[in-house]
């Protein structure tokens, strides 16, 4: 999200001279805000055992090397794998199918005023539709199984795309597509350079956001009507009453989000625009 | 939102568009959608063994009403609802200006606080069952834990925004302190607080929600989780359908208009309050 890399502008006055050290010497700065994010979960995690060892007892709250023990121990037999593949695969079949309906809905919204206004509040609607409706609708209608969490996945998604792609049709600069029409370039050729570079910002922040909520609603579903995938396993967990358990699933939950934002959505992102030329 | 009154087409040749009829404006067209969703929603009642249609539901929802159980889980829920909230607002207000205004707090906890992000509401409300039982401290610890790293992270983008020119420019013409605070540091950061705010209530609502459904014995949620095991799907389509009343109304007419309100000093053209994240789940 927009947090860590935006630009150093600190607030009331903290510090200028910290600024002018890491200028100097970039490799020492990075090694310097590592370590204090490392500092950061070393934080977290002593907190997390003194809770573990003097406030509550091993039973209600594992230590974390309990729970990193568990985590291996799913992770070496490969359910961990297994698990979260088969979550993968239903998120990704989902957005797909989101997508696909919702570019279209946000191409006739940019580009019809009536669709737009027909197709905004009810889209706005679901957005705010707690995931709880949508884990339980999917249990009454699709039964224990695969659909329900994709087409959970697939509605969450929707309206993401939709508003989003909405938006950046409107704000395709129709100066550009007259001189465009002025040169006598065409229609493939106007479509390629003009309208798509400007859609596809709003199109990757749609998916950006909707791929986060997406996954936390498809995990809902599973816990409610799943057959494999993280959810269903993190509700095994909950009714054997395995505190460590649900946290091991949230561990590698943890790890899963960090990959995909850190690599696999920057590398997205910096691949996608390369137009801007380097931010 | 702004919608165009005057499509670009139009204004190019200066034609005023002479007929805004409100069937085609925005209001017709809403009422058009929903009377459709409605017609569909008839339609799927009736020839869908599994959904109970409108009627039912309203019927079950007028019930609920007389019987009392509607406003008596409801205050239950509020309760503990403003109580999560309140603690997110002051937790997370707190960790956001400090994340937001100093650079080692930023390093050394704006990862953690993404994590918090990541994390779904189902598996806080779920280990808050099994750490604190059946009673209120489950669904109040489930809001804050849900709700406070959305408050976090726009907060700490709001301390970020404060102009530093602005600040150094009234530093070296001596305004004073709370002059200061008035007009450069707050004005920046009350519209990231606000959005904060709106996306911890969508965040927080779904974890109460979620909380009470899986181990409570009265609010909300664990009133459409009895209609639900009754297998009286018509009741728990009416809470769902409170539900997202609720939501649309908290959303649309409180924390919308004060966040409207709270960005009025800005120029019309830029956007208010960019959401910094997506909550909900």
């Amino acid at each position: 999200m927009t947090v860590t890399q935006s630009k150093p502008a600190s607030g009331a006055g903290a510090a200028p001279d910290e600024d002018a050290a890491p200028a100097a010497r970039p490799g020492a700065a990075m090694a310097r805000r590592f370590g204090l994010q490392l500092a950061g979960y070393a934080t977290l995690l002593a907190i997390w055992s003194m809770c573990s060892l003097v406030v509550f007892t091993e039973y209600v709250l594992p230590a974390p090397w309990t729970v990193a023990a568990e985590m291996w121990h799913l992770a070496a037999d490969g359910t961990a794998f297994v698990q979260f593949g088969s979550s993968i695969v239903k998120i990704a079949l989902g957005f797909a199918i989101g997508t696909a309906f919702g570019v279209p809905l946000g191409l006739l919204m940019g580009r019809v005023r009536y669709q737009k206004y027909f197709w905004q509040q009810p889209l706005l609607v679901l957005g705010n539709v707690p995931g709880l409706a949508f884990a339980v609708f999917a249990l009454i209608l699709f039964g224990i199984g695969a659909i329900g969490p994709v087409v959970v996945v697939a509605f969450v998604a929707l309206p993401y795309v939709a508003l989003n792609v909405a938006q950046g049709v409107e704000e395709v600069d129709a100066k550009l597509i007259d001189m465009s029409a002025v040169y006598g370039i065409g229609r493939a050729e106007i479509v390629k350079s003009v309208f798509l570079p400007s859609v596809m910002p709003f199109l990757f922040a749609a998916l950006r956001y909707g791929f986060a909520m997406a996954w936390k609603v498809e995990a809902l579903t599973e816990v409610f009507g799943g057959r494999s995938g993280i959810g269903f396993m993190i509700r095994q967990s909950y009714q054997e009453f395995s505190v460590a358990g649900v946290l091991a699933w949230t561990g590698f939950f943890v790890i899963f989000i960090l990959l995909i934002e850190r690599v696999f959505l920057a590398g997205l992102e910096r691949r996608f625009f390369a137009w801007r030329g380097g931010r | 939102m702004s919608a165009p009154a005057i499509s670009p087409g139009q204004s190019a040749d200066g034609r005023v568009t002479p007929r805004q009829n409100w069937l085609t404006g925005p209001f017709g067209a809403s009422l058009a959608a929903a009377l459709v969703f409605l017609v569909a929603w008839q339609f799927a009642g009736t020839f869908g063994e599994r959904i109970p249609g409108p009627i039912p539901v309203v019927n079950a929802a007028i019930s609920e009403i007389e019987r009392g159980e509607f406003f008596y889980n409801f205050a239950i829920s509020m309760q503990r609802f403003a109580i999560g909230m309140a603690l997110s607002i002051i937790v997370g207000v707190a960790l956001g200006i400090a994340i937001g205004s100093s650079r080692i707090f930023d390093n050394l906890f704006g990862d953690v606080n993404l994590v918090g992000l990541a994390i779904p509401a189902v598996i806080w409300a779920l280990l808050c069952t099994m750490w604190f039982g059946f009673a209120d401290t489950a669904p109040i610890v489930t809001v804050i834990l849900s709700a406070v790293p959305f408050v976090v992270v726009n907060v700490a983008a709001g301390a970020r925004s404060v102009p530093p020119d602005l600040l150094d420019m009234s530093q070296s013409y001596d305004v004073p302190r709370i002059r200061r605070l008035r007009h450069a540091v707050l004005p920046a950061v009350t519209g990231y607080v606000v959005a904060g705010i709106r996306f911890g209530v969508m965040s927080g609502w779904n974890g109460l929600l979620l909380s009470e459904w899986f181990g409570s014995a009265d609010g909300v949620g664990h009133r459409a989780r009895y209609w639900y095991d009754a297998n009286q799907l018509p009741g728990f389509v009416a809470w769902i359908a409170f539900f997202i009343v609720f939501m649309v109304l908290t959303d649309r007419v409180v924390l919308e208009r004060l966040s409207r309100r709270a960005f009025r000093w800005r120029d019309g053209e830029s956007t208010p309050g960019k959401p910094s994240a997506a909550a909900a789940a």
